[in-house]
């Protein structure tokens, strides 16, 4: 079988270690950027020095700050961050935080250069996108949502509901792998974020688009985010900040894996939840991270067993629902205070959802009620 | 500078302990240190007080403006001195701690230049009277401060209260207790009899509580918050005396379509900004007409972009006053982004020390959120669009407050209808804030009741009193 890894898409520079969000600078340098959005995730701005940092490594740059709310991507947020972009004429966008916060700066990106709204980029929405150049985006994750090395987003749409958008030239130029910028973030919210990592593994390992390099990609950071990911449970003790790094750098590497491989139906229902009930992505991806693979499994028997060779493990669904318990993160729906009767909604939004496409297995309604009732 | 203070009595200072300290805001570290009053002090300032009145009341009017006028010149002439010392209680940027300096002597120059016009009525009923009324003074008068601006708001109770005959026993707030120090000395140097005005320091329980509660005050006016203020209209409820209360707000400022948007966005920015926020008619929420929200959205943000802290050069903003209001600030901002409000914040550097706060607009709000309801006092702003006018109205006018309100629009028509239909205590067209020392200002609602400035307050701090004579028409 013939298949293209077309690399447009990559960032051009990844920095990693511990304190390479100092490095910032010099990534402002390489784009020739005097002049900086930073778009941060709001309580990170409010507990951390992380700003001054930022301050201090851009040498002054930073001519506009917007910080997110506990509501995420919304089209509002987008809309605002583009008009401080405008107003301040940034030349590029640094994003802070989790998947949030560089969605919103992917997003600014897009519209302040275009002059649209973000309707124009959203997957499906128009045959061919504008031709547009973005503002360069930087990236520094607080998470393992893997946002920073991907070529899309998701917003939460002022109509209610959640979709993708994108533009091939959108993932961030540069990304800064910084393991004391994840150190700043609460565990439980680590420990969700990680198991989205382990989604975008498990999803980009039996897509239907697969290809070697996100294979590789893919089968290295789920061996790392299964090894790493138990030190993040309740009473493990302090998380080293070689773990952090370790943990980050997976998660990134996750994401360069489904950014050329897609994704399945699970993230299709984790877009789902969070647009539509408020759930956070990372807590939608931990529920429904098990039953996703096992819908999967009987479609995808190659992948599993790689998957459970390179993990060296029997049973790998029965391994992911072991890590999610011992993570302590909602195990199933109704904890999380999903109602019963939204099962419809999700199952229409699934189905129209574009990530949707690549899933190994077909996906109908009743296959969208029966992961969900699983996942009860 | 002088860097221990005690109480002011009887025109002198007492020699008191220093027992209490006050914070520089733009280091924190200790600036001043004042006196702890209690319950023994405040009845010695009243007595000195009540000992004073006498001789103060039967001044006659013009004599009394005199030395008001007097008083104002010489915080003129002590302008640098005092801007100083606001500076290190309060830590305002030099502009305006001088600016507030000089609002300072206006009161005193506007409320000694109208002393002699408290003027009564003659009231017509027919040839047999002769009957008229007269203001009188209250006695001694109550006057309890905060922090945000000191000596505006001193100046503001105890210009009007001495010009209408009362004697004065004013507490400043314990954060920012020193610039009346001074001014009571300076105003004493030119020309105040001794006793007139007095100020005790301390907290609000150890002097507040028992200056209101005292028998021998007859008049209390009180700023500061909603909940200090119920907690005085209390007392003063028990004990039927009158009461001034200024309790801040939740100011709408609404900007039309039709609007000058580059006007309105300096006003709007100002309006949040003035101070770091804490003013008491700050402009928190922003309303703007759809139509023109993302341009004015633009001119704001681009207008944050070019904010800077004052570094000692003069030019920027200042810190957050206390400590306490400092960490409220940061706390409503935090519970603002965990209700979803997205944050759109001045990227200038936060100096390295001290209580700063950048301003802070936060777009995506719903009204039910605490941040759109509550007042911040601090530099926050709440952006909220309408389509109708009727919908600004009903918008502007939900909240519990009702200090002052802003409008932008170019037609006379619209910004006559909808003054007109604000429930605030002043309106304010195409400017935010506005208003002199001559414009009477006070709260609808939970903003407070009385007013302050304004020939009006010359009437909050006097009693009228009817007098009505038969006139006999047999001659004798």
């Amino acid at each position: 079988m013939i298949a293209l890894f077309d690399g447009t898409h990559l960032p051009k520079g990844i920095w990693t270690g511990t304190g390479c969000r100092a490095r910032a600078g010099e990534a402002l340098d390489r784009l020739a950027v005097d002049r900086v959005l930073v778009v941060a995730n709001g309580s990170l701005l409010r507990e951390t020095r992380l700003l001054d940092d930022v301050h201090s490594a851009t040498g002054g740059r930073i001519v506009g700050l917007v910080s997110t709310g506990a509501h995420g991507a919304t089209e509002a947020a987008m809309q605002y961050a583009t008009h401080q972009a405008v107003a301040a004429d940034a030349q590029a966008v640094l994003s802070i935080g989790g998947g949030a916060a560089h969605d919103i700066a992917k997003a600014v990106g897009l519209m302040a250069r275009s002059g649209t709204d973000i309707t124009p980029f959203i997957a499906g929405s128009t045959a061919t996108l504008p031709p547009v150049s973005p503002l360069p985006l930087l990236a520094m994750p607080s998470t393992f949502s893997a946002a920073e090395t991907v070529p899309g987003g998701a917003v939460i749409l002022a109509s209610g509901g959640k979709t993708i958008f994108g533009h091939p030239a959108i993932a961030p130029q540069y990304v800064f792998l910084d393991g004391e910028i994840v150190a700043t973030t609460p565990r439980a919210t680590l420990a969700a974020s990680g198991l989205n990592a382990v989604h975008h593994c498990t999803e980009a390992l039996y897509s239907i688009g697969r290809h070697p390099m996100s294979d590789a990609w893919a089968t290295f950071a789920l061996a790392r985010l299964m090894t790493l990911l138990p030190r993040l449970a309740p009473g493990a003790g302090l998380l080293s900040a070689e773990d952090c790094q370790h943990l980050v750098e997976a998660s990134a590497i996750s994401g360069l894996a489904y950014g050329v491989s897609g994704l399945g139906v699970g993230h299709a229902i984790c877009h789902s939840l969070a647009g539509r009930f408020a759930l956070s992505h990372g807590a939608a991806n931990a529920i429904i991270l098990p039953h996703s693979a096992a819908f999967n499994l009987t479609h995808a028997a190659e992948p599993f067993v790689r998957m459970a060779q390179a993990l060296n493990i029997g049973d790998l669904i029965a391994a992911i629902a072991g890590l999610s318990e011992a993570l302590g993160t909602p195990r199933t729906l109704r904890e999380a205070g999903l109602s019963a009767d939204s099962f419809d909604q999700i199952a229409a939004d699934v189905l129209a959802d574009p990530v949707t496409a690549t899933n190994p297995r077909p996906v109908d309604q009743a296959a969208v009620h029966a992961i969900l009732t699983a996942a009860w | 500078m002088q860097s221990t203070w005690s109480h002011f009595i009887g025109g002198a200072y007492t020699g008191d302990t220093a027992a209490l300290h006050e914070y520089d805001p733009r280091s924190a570290a200790v600036s001043f240190a004042i006196a702890a009053g209690d319950a023994a002090t405040v009845d010695a300032a009243v007595a000195h007080a009540k000992q004073a009145l006498a001789g103060w009341r039967t001044t006659k009017p013009l004599a009394r403006g005199r030395v008001l006028v007097a008083v104002a010149a010489a915080i003129r002439a002590n302008a640098a001195r005092m801007s100083a010392i606001e500076r290190a209680e309060t830590g305002k940027p030099l502009p305006v701690s001088l600016a507030e300096v000089e609002v300072t002597a206006q009161y005193f120059e506007f409320y000694g230049g109208i002393a002699p016009l408290v003027h009564g009525e003659s009231i017509p009923l027919g040839p047999d009277y002769h009957s008229y009324s007269i203001r009188e003074p209250f006695g001694v008068v109550g006057i309890i401060l905060p922090w945000n601006s000191p000596l505006t708001q001193a100046a503001r109770g105890i210009a009007p209260a001495l010009a209408a005959g009362n004697t004065v026993v004013a507490k400043p707030s314990e954060f920012t207790s020193v610039g009346l120090l001074a001014l009571a000395a300076i105003a004493g140097e030119a020309g105040l009899p001794a006793g007139v005005l007095n100020v005790v320091t301390g907290t609000g329980e150890a002097v507040g509580a028992p200056l209101v509660a005292h028998p021998d005050v007859r008049k209390v006016a009180f700023t500061g918050s909603l909940r200090a203020g119920q907690a005085i209209g209390h007392i003063a409820a028990d004990r039927v005396i009158p009461l001034t209360l200024e309790l801040g707000g939740k100011s709408p400022n609404i900007v039309f379509a039709d609007a000058d948007l580059d006007k309105a966005a300096a006003g709007a920015m100002t309006g949040f900004t003035l101070n770091s926020g804490q003013i008491c008619v700050a402009g928190s929420r922003l309303l703007v007409e759809a139509s023109v929200h993302d341009a004015l959205i633009e001119k704001l943000t681009a207008r944050l972009g070019a904010v800077r802290f004052e570094t000692g050069d003069g030019h920027g903003l200042g810190p957050i006053i206390t400590r306490a209001q400092y960490d409220r600030v940061q706390s409503m901002l935090r519970a603002a982004a965990e209700q979803g409000a997205c944050a759109l914040t001045a990227p200038a550097p936060l100096p390295d020390a001290g209580w700063y706060v950048a301003p802070t607009i936060l777009v995506d709000v719903t009204p039910s959120m605490a941040v759109a309801r509550e007042e911040v006092f601090g530099p926050v702003m709440t952006v909220m669009r309408f389509d109708t006018e009727a919908q600004a109205i009903a918008m502007a006018n939900d909240t519990n407050y009702g200090l002052v309100a802003g409008l932008w629009t170019a037609s006379l028509d619209r910004a006559h209808r909808v003054a007109a239909q604000i429930e605030a205590g002043q309106v304010f067209v195409n400017e935010f804030p506005s208003g002199t020392v001559e414009t009477s200002f006070g709260g609808f609602k939970q903003s407070g009741y009385g007013r302050e400035k304004g020939i009006e307050a010359l009437h909050h701090y006097t009693q009228s009193k009817t007098v009505i004579m038969r006139i006999a028409k047999d001659v004798p």
